[in-house]
């Protein structure tokens, strides 16, 4: 009698606990993908677009990227930390991919500071993070431009400390489906499991 | 025997002199052709009182500056700080995305498994020394 209470007590604590424990993952779960999560279905994502911009080899036109999954990205090389974390984490997730996988991807760094990138800086620069990724660049004007038409922009910010300048630069990257259209944001710091997901539904589609 | 009881006595000095110290310093090799480089660390500040780190040097960089990120709107901006508080008893962490030592001027290329000197200069005078790894994050 006496123990077959004491049981039921217990089960009532398991069950009490695991309950708890089943809303605290729930709750962690959705914290975790609201951070992160896709802004949906195409919903708050600016219209993006075409574009030509010059790398080592020559004009690269998005038009010639058709077929492909586009990971689009502005940075500066003269960056430390955002830019070099971002194409890190962009160069692990094309080789987490499988090898038809990622002869479909291709990773466009685009430098929001043509004064001191240089096409040859650009392509010593971005295939360091992954063969796959083509560093680029365009005049002032035409990158104000494009980047405008993805919902951002850049500035030089001097650097009161010393002679180089700084650039704010959006933090995001933009991935781009086969067909040409923008589909996805990827947050700056998103986990691999967010780039894969990313990449593998725009190449689905 | 005897080495192990000079080893205990040694940490114990040191753990009764607390003063602040650096611990997980490094550097991600920077990509081929870069000047500059970033260092991050975590100080652990011991004292009943807060210090300031008030700037930093290395032999290999032709100037260190102190860094940190603002992020907003989804835009990213660096800025330069004049110094940084180290709360006492607590770990002050310099992290991607966050607090960083920013190294102008490389003396020279920077390959993994490289050491990089580093010198904080503490607001009550003291210098902390220590040693970053230079990392290659790609793996």
């Amino acid at each position: 009698m006496a123990v077959s209470e004491q049981l039921r007590s217990h089960l009532r604590i398991l069950v009490r606990a695991l309950s708890l424990a089943v809303l605290v993952t729930s709750a962690l779960m959705w914290l975790l993908l609201s951070e992160y999560a896709p802004r949906g279905a195409g919903a708050a994502l600016p219209k993006g677009g075409d574009f030509v911009l010059q790398s080592a080899q020559g004009p690269l036109d998005s038009h010639s990227l058709r077929g492909q999954v586009v990971l689009l990205y502005f940075g500066y090389t003269f960056c430390p930390d955002v830019c070099p974390t971002s194409l890190t984490d962009m160069g692990k997730a094309i080789q987490s991919l499988g090898a038809a996988e990622q002869a479909r991807v291709r990773g466009v760094f685009v430098s929001v500071d043509p004064a001191r990138d240089t096409v040859q800086r650009l392509a010593e620069y971005a295939p360091y993070f992954h063969p796959r990724i083509v560093g680029v660049t365009g005049d002032e004007a035409s990158l104000q431009a494009l980047t405008s038409r993805y919902g951002a922009s850049f500035r030089r910010v001097p650097n009161e400390a010393g002679e180089a300048y700084s650039v704010e630069h959006p933090s995001s990257v933009y991935v781009i489906a086969p067909n040409g259209e923008l589909v996805e944001r990827i947050a700056h710091g998103s986990p691999l499991e967010v780039w894969q997901h990313a990449i593998r539904d725009a190449l689905a589609r | 025997m005897r080495r192990s009881f000079l080893l205990t006595l040694l940490f114990a000095s040191v753990a009764y002199a607390a003063s602040p110290d650096v611990r997980d310093a490094y550097v991600p090799q920077p990509p081929p052709g870069q000047t500059m480089a970033v260092m991050f660390l975590t100080i652990h500040n011991p004292l009943a009182q807060t210090v300031s780190l008030m700037s930093a040097s290395s032999e290999l960089a032709a100037r260190v500056e102190l860094h940190t990120h603002v992020h907003t709107h989804g835009q990213m901006k660096m800025q330069a700080l004049t110094k940084v508080e180290l709360p006492a008893g607590r770990d002050t962490t310099f992290k991607p995305g966050g607090l960083h030592l920013m190294l102008f001027g490389l003396k020279r290329a920077l390959q993994a498994g490289d050491s990089v000197p580093v010198s904080l200069a503490l607001s009550d005078g003291s210098q902390l020394r220590a040693i970053a790894a230079v990392r290659d994050l790609r793996q």
